[in-house]
């Protein structure tokens, strides 16, 4: 049963499975919480992500919102008490935050700022890693 | 797009014609609605075409600002294409006379968004398929007479 539980294939699941939230969340906020305005810049959007939307999943905004220094593509948005993450009795509890981090994948998806997340546990903080496709970094210089 | 079997006829029938369009320029939904009465209106066979063409226009307002109503993007032989974009990027656009009030089809997209999102709730409802449900279609047909029938 342990071992079940270790396949990247439950992970992969749970990460499709938060991106079906995150197109569902992005439509009901925007409409509900911002009043029917959309987000045009990737800053922007991502403080969206950051409050509005931690706000109304977990009950509180999430703690950090970085951009990296290497690579210019590249934001973390830091969490430091996972709601999915918690009652798990398993050594694999850490990666459970594929689910956020698939619903994260779908709202910037849905509002066409195309991008990878992936969450990362450093320093006993849950990271979410987003890093944006070129085309998106090109149209928001522009 | 999808060839509806229309005809030829140009008919002069009072109409306003709305779709629905999807990520890739999908067709999600579309419909004849009941409008206020003015001049001509396109073969049926045109409809998608038009709606089509207004699309660049649309993608170039859609990011120059952040509002979800998009005014006017395109005109087709004097009739504005009305656009409103949601923040899931699906558009809704509405084919129709001049003489429809600014006002009226600011209202009639945010009652067709409040639809949409309803459908889009639904679990089961796959994002970018085609809209089914007789309820949306009866609801989004009311809300034209509603707005448009004055």
């Amino acid at each position: 049963m342990h071992t079940l539980f270790c396949t990247k294939y439950v992970f992969n699941s749970l990460s499709e499975a938060g991106y079906g939230v995150g197109l569902r969340a992005i439509e009901l906020l925007s409409f509900r919480e911002k009043g029917c305005r959309k987000e045009r810049s990737i800053i922007q959007m991502l403080n969206f992500v950051r409050t509005t939307v931690w706000k109304s999943l977990f009950g509180r905004p999430a703690d950090d919102l970085q951009i990296s220094n290497a690579k210019k593509n590249e934001y973390y948005i830091y969490d430091n008490d996972p709601v999915t993450c918690k009652y798990i009795s398993n050594s694999n509890a850490a990666r459970c935050a594929a689910y956020t981090a698939g619903i994260i994948n779908g709202i910037l998806d849905a509002a066409e700022f195309t991008c990878t997340v992936s969450s990362i546990l450093n320093n006993n903080r849950m990271v979410f890693v987003i890093a944006f496709t070129s085309k998106v970094i090109a149209r928001d210089s522009s | 797009f999808f060839l509806g079997c229309g005809a030829q006829i140009c008919r002069k029938s009072p109409m306003v014609y709305i779709a629905i369009v999807g990520k890739g320029d999908v067709l999600i939904y579309e419909a004849k609605l009941p409008g206020p009465s003015s001049g001509k209106v396109p073969p049926e066979n045109q409809l998608q075409f038009i709606v089509h063409q207004a699309l660049d226009s649309l993608d170039h307002k859609t990011w120059s600002g952040t509002s979800m109503y998009l005014k006017q993007v395109d005109t087709f032989n004097k009739m504005p294409v009305s656009a409103f974009v949601t923040a899931g990027h699906i558009k809704f656009m509405l084919l129709h006379s001049s003489s429809l009030e600014e006002n009226a089809i600011k209202q009639f997209f945010y009652e067709v968004y409040r639809l949409y999102i309803k459908v889009a709730m639904n679990p089961f409802y796959l994002k970018n398929t085609p809209i089914t449900s007789s309820a949306f279609n009866d609801r989004v047909r009311t809300s034209a007479r509603n707005f448009f029938m004055r």
